[in-house]
């Protein structure tokens, strides 16, 4: 049985190549030109992947930089919003008071979008590091603080009670019993906001800040290198892809209490 | 002991008020099980949930061994018809979890948020289980024996069938050390013989070694069967219409059940519950 969902998954993922592959060749023919047959896409309209492969290369050591600035930023920020969180979450889910203090504040905040706020925290916490994390984790904070509130009064109260009644009291119940129990759940949230982070950590990066691949995009449109634009592009989803692996697999770690064997995509052994 | 004393309680919403429980007055012996049997929507369960302390009564006071109830408490357990194990845990981890609350008062604020952090994690759990605990595992091995459950130790609920998680359910019951175990008609979803077995399974672990508990059931032959003392209920508002004695020997398995005395116990609970849910019936209408 295993084996053969393990079949059906290399299948899959080479189908996932194939879609990944099409695009390339597309990429590749629209922009092939030679000297008596001129590309059918400029290349300032769209650089051919010689072109962003030499701007990869021009950048050299940079570019490594940049990228690994932009990815911890990522990460960081992350980390820093979904403890966070995660933490005021239940608490809001703890305590009546709280809650109609707290929520509030957070319904107002949330539309706001966060990269609104980027003169403020540059005008509060200088440019640099710091406040390209803060931008970062706030986006996630808020996104985890929701998903967790709502989560955590979603769990069923027979287990709460049925806790209750073997002796724990309710910081108990929420770290030992709800924060497990809707882990596997916000492993999704925390995609979703793995991808927001991203975003605000380029604009972030774009809007004002030194180092980072938002800062070579936009140093790039300055001077109309539109394969520098696209090189920044490519790697950004390619690091948003992996984190999103990663995250994918703690979250499949954490949920096997939950998950039925019988489940296509599952590669643990039982 | 516990004690209720002229238990009044309504449930009230926008327009109207419903009275569940009118008037209320009993009690329950050390060591005695008693049956709570009563039509369906008379506020069995609601007693039940007064007992346990997850509801307030709005007269009248529950009253456990000359203490008031105030809230739930680690001495009076309560399993419900459906299962309530933690889906996260294994069996020996749902286990674990009974000590660790069952200590939980002992620590300080800051010893207690240690070993919730530590319970949280499914690495942490397993390595604070083998260090810290080592004495209890020997307990764990019994009572696991005992429901009928080894092999089975390290499986999540969802890999259990039905009578399994209620054995585990009955197996952490065991080891959390409580006094009175309350039981909401806890085998009502079970196929006949494992409802058999798990009566049977109740009666050698919990009613022999002359524990209190209180099942509430609408099952007739299944309150003669575990209970010592049968409390039929009348319809809504409830009030005790019935206490009947069961003075048959234990275990009480088929040869008891096919004796005169059986038949004749279960057929005057079966009167008491019918004559009492016809006649608030007819003024109600």
């Amino acid at each position: 049985m295993n084996s053969f969902f393990k079949v059906r998954q290399k299948r899959y993922g080479l189908l996932s190549l194939l879609s990944l592959g099409f695009i390339f060749i597309a990429w590749c023919v629209l922009t092939y030109s030679t000297s008596s047959h001129p590309a059918f896409v400029t290349s300032l309209k769209l650089p051919s992947p010689l072109d962003v492969l030499h701007s990869a290369l021009s950048t050299g050591p940079k570019l490594l930089e940049y990228s690994f600035t932009t990815f911890g930023r990522v990460i960081a920020g992350l980390l820093i919003g979904v403890v966070f969180g995660i933490g005021t979450g239940l608490l809001l889910s703890a305590s009546k008071i709280l809650d109609s203090l707290l929520t509030p504040l957070i319904e107002a905040i949330r539309p706001c979008p966060v990269i609104a706020l980027t003169p403020w925290v540059i005008l509060w916490l200088g440019l640099g590091t710091a406040p390209q994390i803060f931008m970062v984790s706030l986006g996630s904070f808020l996104v985890m603080t929701i998903s967790t509130y709502s989560q955590a009064s979603g769990v069923e109260s027979r287990y709460i009670q049925a806790a209750q009644s073997l002796g724990a009291d309710s910081l108990m119940i929420r770290i030992a019993i709800i924060f497990p129990e809707i882990l596997p759940a916000l492993s999704g949230a925390i995609r979703v906001s793995s991808a927001t982070c991203f975003g605000i950590a380029v604009a972030a990066e774009y809007l004002g800040a030194e180092g980072g691949l938002g800062f070579l995009i936009r140093n790039a449109r300055s001077t109309l290198n539109t394969d520098t634009i696209l090189l920044g592009i490519i790697i950004l989803g390619l690091e948003s892809y992996l984190l999103d692996k990663i995250i994918q697999a703690w979250g499949k770690s954490i949920s096997r209490w939950r998950d039925s064997h019988l489940n296509f995509d599952d590669t643990t052994n039982y | 002991m516990i004690e209720l004393r002229n238990i009044f309680l309504s449930f009230r919403n926008a327009t109207t008020e419903i009275e569940v429980i009118k008037g209320l007055s009993t009690y329950i012996k050390d060591g005695e099980c008693v049956a709570v049997l009563g039509p369906s929507g008379c506020g069995k369960s609601t007693l039940l949930s007064l007992l346990a302390g997850y509801r307030k009564a709005n007269r009248g006071t529950v009253v456990f061994n000359g203490v008031a109830v105030t809230g739930p408490s680690c001495e009076r357990l309560v399993m419900f018809q459906q299962d309530a194990l933690f889906p996260h845990l294994t069996v020996r981890e749902n286990m674990f979890f009974a000590r660790c609350a069952l200590e939980w008062k002992r620590h300080s604020w800051f010893g207690r948020l240690i070993v919730a952090f530590l319970l949280s994690s499914s690495k942490t759990r397993s390595l604070t289980f083998r260090t810290i605990d080592p004495s209890s595992q020997k307990r764990f091995n019994e009572v696991l024996r005992d429901v009928g459950l080894s092999g089975f130790e390290d499986y999540f609920p969802k890999d259990l069938s039905g009578g399994m998680k209620k054995r585990a359910e009955l197996a952490r019951a065991l080891v959390s050390e409580t006094h009175v175990l309350m039981l909401d008609e806890p085998f009502g979803s079970l196929d006949a013989i494992t409802r058999e077995q798990m009566q049977d399974l109740l009666d050698r672990l919990w009613f022999q070694q002359h524990r209190t508990a209180v099942v509430v059931t609408h099952d007739w032959n299944e309150a003669v069967i575990l209970a010592d003392r049968v409390l039929v209920l009348s319809p809504r508002p409830a009030t005790i219409v019935a206490d009947i004695r069961i003075d048959l020997p234990r275990p009480r398995g088929k040869i008891v059940q096919r004796a005169e005395e059986f038949r004749k116990l279960a057929e005057t609970v079966y009167d008491a519950v019918h004559t009492h849910a016809t006649n608030g019936n007819t003024t109600e209408q």
